[in-house]
């Protein structure tokens, strides 16, 4: 399992790596002169080129990439803002922490109610709940979160003023922001949590349970909810993934100073090495989460954890042998 | 239409396209969503015949008039006609969505037919190569992606197909590994078959359903990524409709004309849950295990 682990983890090592590149590329290849763009027209050629040389932007491309990647990897150093001066990292650990509290709270009511939910769908398949239910569902995926955090704010704000418009200043202005992602990303659980539990519950071992009279509670949470558990990890998997990019729009919404708004600031104002920097921290939450997800699998379902435990040529035992022993 | 009449008659191409338009009309919400889908792009497209002004007829007299008769769906800050922008709009959101999901999917078809049926190196070359965009979120490597390539229409659709690429890619690798084994297309190579035209007669068709269920939904995600795009304000950029763009605009006076940021949400709301229901039908209608 630990091996597995650290295996999954140097296969990260070259996707992120290649991320690296491919937005270092981007940057670089991205029409206009980020000297003139930040001294102005009026700045003189000395200065023009004494403010690319402090920067090495007077180097050959792939120096350039080579000295990034050495003191990102070796110094942790994102480099320096071409705007403010300030040192990329201290402003991306400075914007990271409310992200990841936003993400954090919008994966906790989506995995909360999305599972709730889609359970009580799956066990109500037919019936009112479920037709209103999947009309929930099917109007939370369909939503674009900006225009549900709009009108969020129209009720719950400007209506009833319960909450903050926007800012960040305490609990109560996480509310509306983690509802809006909360509530989309609680429609698509829902929707994978309720077909995966209608896939388990038309198999033979559900039968089986029923027919030696186990309690329906306990066939639901025990045998049918369990092994249900995979997809719905997957979706939950990517709904925090997702979180972290959604948070891009979520926090422009509300205006909350997280890494997202400091990633669209940067691009509009053409701040490369903040672009880059943040660009690259949210790659590699996203597939640290990820890893995660599969190592969870494994927690999950006996038979995947075999699979890490054993060697690597032992062959992956399938439904039916599984379910013989 | 019976299963027997069908053998008799043999025909087996149109039968499935029938058979599936059959279940699929069976479908109350489906067809539902299809019709919604219909009407939006039927009145989109005659915009300039029914659009009771011109998008960017502006008259300060009349600025932040409640939806009332004459402007049913009220106007802008500049006086403008919002139910004529979102008819205008309409034109630009459907494209941007019909024209990167579709040229997303092809090229994503394309990439994962050739790493399924070549399989070893070139398999693996092309997946990771998709795995590297795929270490970042769509909307991500969207917003990323029109970063670089600037704002405008153009920037919009290319940062939606660069980003969507990898999916179609992946969706289709799967069934193409497990197709690519099987008896048909062994027989196919056995006469000395052409590679494309193995692709493309034998294997391309027996994985259509899941393309076009994937294709149907990336309309309606293609369009909600171009409005984010724009509401962020990388996307198409003001004067032009586009609806993320016209929400964007809108935000500024949420407080006191709430109604600017109502109806281009709801149109974007709308199509898009129109395209799900579409492609849900859809799904259910090509699974084979609802085959009556």
């Amino acid at each position: 399992m630990l091996r597995y682990f650290f295996k999954r983890l140097l296969t990260l090592i070259p996707v992120l790596l290649s991320v690296a590149f491919l937005i270092f590329t981007m940057m670089y290849f991205t029409p206009g002169d980020p000297a003139t763009i930040v001294l102005g027209d009026q700045a003189s050629e000395e200065q023009l080129t004494e403010w690319r040389a402090a920067r090495d932007l007077d180097k050959p491309f792939l120096e350039q990439f080579g000295k990034y990647i050495y003191r990102l990897v070796f110094h942790g150093d994102f480099g320096v803002s071409y705007k403010t001066g300030k040192n990329v990292t201290a402003s991306l650990l400075e914007r990271f922490p409310t992200t990841f509290i936003l993400a954090i709270a919008t994966c906790a009511i989506a995995m909360l109610l999305g599972v709730l939910l889609g359970i009580l769908a799956a066990n109500r398949q037919g019936t009112w709940v479920d037709s209103i239910l999947r009309i929930f569902g099917m109007a939370g995926v369909s939503m674009p979160i900006f225009w549900l955090g709009l009108l969020l704010i129209l009720w719950f704000s400007v209506g009833l003023k319960w909450f903050p418009v926007s800012g960040w200043y305490g609990p109560k202005y996480l509310v509306l922001p983690a509802m809006t992602m909360g509530l989309t990303f609680t429609a698509s659980l829902m929707r994978t949590t309720r077909s995966s539990m209608l896939d388990c519950i038309r198999q033979d071992y559900v039968m089986t349970a029923r027919a030696k009279g186990q309690k329906e509670r306990i066939i639901t949470y025990h045998h049918v909810f369990r092994n249900a558990l995979i997809p719905i990890i997957t979706a939950a998997g990517s709904a925090f993934g997702i979180a972290l990019s959604g948070a891009v729009i979520t926090e422009q919404v509300f205006s909350i100073p997280g890494l997202g708004s400091l990633m669209v600031n940067a691009i509009t104002t053409r701040d490369y090495p903040l672009v880059r920097g943040s660009v690259l921290l949210l790659a590699v939450s996203f597939s640290l989460v990820n890893l995660l997800v599969d190592l969870l699998y494994a927690c999950v379902d006996p038979r995947i954890k075999a699979q890490f435990a054993g060697k690597s040529q032992k062959k992956i035992k399938t439904r039916e042998e599984a379910t013989h022993e | 239409m019976s299963r027997e009449k069908l053998q008799v008659n043999q025909i087996k191409r149109r039968s499935m396209f029938g058979e599936v338009m059959v279940r699929f009309l069976r479908k109350p919400i489906a067809v539902f969503g299809a019709v919604v889908l219909i009407l939006v792009i039927v009145l989109c497209l005659l915009s300039p015949a029914i659009a009771p002004y011109d998008y960017d007829a502006q008259d300060i007299t009349r600025k932040f008039t409640e939806p009332c008769k004459k402007f049913i769906c009220g106007t802008d800050n500049l006086g403008r006609d919002i139910f004529s922008r979102l008819l205008y709009g309409g034109r630009i959101s459907l494209m941007v969505g019909f024209v990167s999901a579709s040229v997303a999917a092809i090229i994503g078809v394309i990439l994962g037919a050739i790493a399924a049926f070549y399989g070893k190196r070139t398999d693996n070359i092309i997946m990771r190569i998709l795995d590297v965009f795929m270490a970042l979120p769509q909307t991500l490597l969207a917003i990323a992606i029109s970063a670089m390539i600037g704002t405008g229409i153009k920037g919009a659709i290319i940062a939606v197909t660069v980003a969507t690429i990898p999916r179609y890619a992946q969706a289709v690798r799967g069934p193409i590994l497990s197709i690519r084994n099987q008896e048909f297309v062994e027989a196919a190579f056995a006469i000395d078959a052409k590679d494309s035209r193995i692709i493309l007669q034998h294997i391309l068709p027996n994985v259509l359903s899941p393309i076009i269920v994937q294709v149907t939904m990336g309309v309606g995600n293609a369009i909600t990524m171009a409005a984010s795009l724009s509401f962020l304000g990388l996307g198409v950029q003001p004067p032009y409709p586009e609806w993320g763009a016209m929400l964007s605009a809108a935000r500024v006076y949420i407080l006191d004309h709430s109604y600017m940021v109502t109806f281009p949400g709801i149109a974007i709301a709308l199509v898009v849950l129109a395209l799900n229901l579409m492609g849900d039908g859809l799904r259910d209608a090509m699974d084979p295990r609802w085959k009556d």
